[in-house]
């Protein structure tokens, strides 16, 4: 207990009496936490995004007006028997002049025009969701074939081709990106605090060799270079903490704006996981802080 | 037998506190074999006080890594206040050290830790309690001549000042054996005399003095036990010596 006490206080001096290294193995820290946390938010938003905007795409598969129960039954099991479709929506001639009416009743003109026909216009539509966006010009293709064509009237597909190929691209790049930049970024990172520590070790290999010689034990010597790289992640995480939060604070309406809808609130879901998030920034830390010191000691304190 | 009469109501006097055994030390160095001791034996019993001497390079540093296991013999047998160094375990060796003490050629204090913190740190090893800590190292540095300059760091002392310093944490767990590796080398004569005259005082107070030196005039002033080293060969062992050559 007592012995556990001085290792403590060791660790602490040591920190305070190298503030040099300290300050250069705390900002190597600072930086390593901040840089992976703003590549994880990054991810994050980008696949929030990608579920936005895959939330909005679907296939209007128009059908023919005096198309019968029996026919647009036909259509929707044949839709609901393939693996890609994630779910269909059917709205009938009626649904469809009350969605109408609704969307335009500040306009009297259009409504009015309307209940001048004699007949309802408008058709009834299969609104399809796929499980995958790559998947909807396989299943338009499914769909489009002379069997159905007196049923359907139409297939509106041609007109979210664009986002929708635009969107498969941009989630499979930002995976792979994400996922080869976040392994690449945290090798750099471990061998950074790794080497940044080591040094800070070696500038005292002959310390070690004296406290060894006087008759300190190799726990001895070992922990109170730990407990140093553990205030390294305690002062880093909270270092990387400051920093982030205003940063997305501030960024956030720009990232809601520049995906449009409201859907993407960063600082919602931040605020949200404040906790979870500076627990597992000074978990980082701390463990990152530790295993390089653990590794970065090994090598002085073994001979006698 | 111990020429100190404090120490013969010791039980287990009579018993050699260093044993040397037909002790050789060869060196590997650029694949070429250095022999630096060669069939050493001595023995040195309780509250003696004894200088190595010889020329630089004739292993009297050899001997007192030996001592203090700083490094193993190649071949004979080392026993050390009852260890036998040939065959103690790693895990064992900081207790063995917490047994003696040490003053190092090069005094190796801690750097980062004052002039305070080196002292007690030979304390703080072995898990003394803080407030026999507070008590001890005040007295050893007043005994040292460091009352006052506990709080600085070794940097801000002067060579002689850091050599007091090491002998301090050498002696504040009051060791059985105090060794001292060429401390005087450095220092100018009248200095060294200073110096030498507090290892007299701990070796009348009990305590086992080893010191290995070249300076003729201080071990021919003392007038102690002598062993003389030439080319790692004990050529002279003398009860009441003389630095020759």
């Amino acid at each position: 207990m007592i012995n556990l006490l001085r290792i403590l206080k060791f660790g602490v001096k040591n920190f305070f009496r190298n503030i040099w290294l300290s300050t250069a193995a705390t900002s190597i820290m600072i930086l390593t936490i901040f840089t992976v946390s703003v590549l994880v938010m990054l991810n994050l938003v980008g696949a929030m995004a990608v579920e936005t905007v895959k939330e909005k795409v679907d296939i209007s598969i128009y059908l023919q007006p005096d198309a019968t129960d029996s026919q647009i039954n036909q259509v929707k099991n044949k839709l609901l028997s393939l693996p890609e479709v994630k779910s269909i929506d059917y709205t009938s001639k009626d649904e469809a002049l009350k969605e109408f009416q609704r969307e335009h009743k500040e306009n009297d003109l259009i409504l009015s025009s309307i209940l001048e026909l004699d007949e309802n216009p408008l058709q009834p539509t299969l609104t399809v969701k796929a499980r995958y966006p790559e998947d909807y010009a396989v299943i338009a293709d499914i769909i489009n074939v002379d069997e159905y064509k007196t049923i359907i009237s139409k297939i509106d597909f041609d007109d979210n081709k664009e986002v929708i190929n635009r969107l498969t691209d941009l989630t499979g790049t930002l995976r792979r990106v994400g996922i080869g930049l976040s392994a690449i970024f945290g090798l750099v990172v471990v061998l950074v605090v790794y080497n940044t520590i080591r040094l800070t070790i070696y500038t005292q290999k002959y310390e070690i060799r004296i406290m060894k010689l006087v008759g300190a034990t190799n726990n001895f010597v070992r922990l109170p270079f730990i407990v140093e790289g553990i205030i390294y992640g305690l002062v880093g995480s909270i270092g990387a903490f400051a920093i982030l939060y205003p940063l997305v604070e501030y960024f956030s309406p720009f990232v809601s704006n520049f995906l449009g809808e409201q859907s993407v609130d960063m600082l919602a879901y931040f605020s949200e996981h404040i906790a979870v998030i500076f627990l597992m920034e000074i978990a980082a830390g701390v463990l990152l802080g530790v295993v390089s010191s653990l590794l970065a000691v090994r090598r002085y304190v073994k001979s006698i | 037998m111990p020429e100190s009469k404090k120490n013969q109501s010791r039980s287990d006097q009579g018993k050699p506190i260093v044993e040397f055994i037909n002790v050789s030390k060869i060196y590997d160095k650029y694949r070429q074999e250095v022999v630096a001791l060669e069939d050493i034996s001595f023995k040195i019993d309780k509250g003696e006080f004894v200088s190595i001497v010889g020329r630089s390079g004739t292993g009297k540093s050899t001997i007192v890594k030996l001592m203090i296991a700083e490094e193993k013999a190649t071949k004979g047998g080392v026993k050390v206040l009852d260890w036998d160094l040939n065959k103690i375990r790693d895990r064992r060796v900081p207790e063995f050290r917490r047994q003696l003490g040490v003053v190092f050629q090069d005094y190796k204090l801690l750097t980062r830790k004052t002039v305070y913190e080196n002292v007690a740190y030979a304390m703080v090893v072995s898990g003394q309690s803080i407030a026999k800590i507070k008590r001890t190292v005040p007295q050893v540095l007043d005994l040292v001549g460091l009352k006052d300059k506990g709080r600085r760091f070794p940097k801000e002392l002067s060579g002689g000042e850091q050599q007091r310093t090491a002998i301090a944490r050498a002696l504040v767990h009051r060791p059985e054996l105090l060794v001292a590796d060429e401390m005087t080398g450095e220092l100018d004569v009248l200095y060294a005399w200073e110096i030498m005259e507090i290892l007299l005082k701990i070796n009348q107070m009990g305590t086992t003095v080893i010191i290995a030196t070249h300076d003729r005039d201080i071990v021919n002033k003392i007038n102690k036990r002598v062993i003389t080293l030439e080319e790692g060969k004990i050529i002279r062992d003398q009860k009441k010596g003389d630095y020759l050559l």
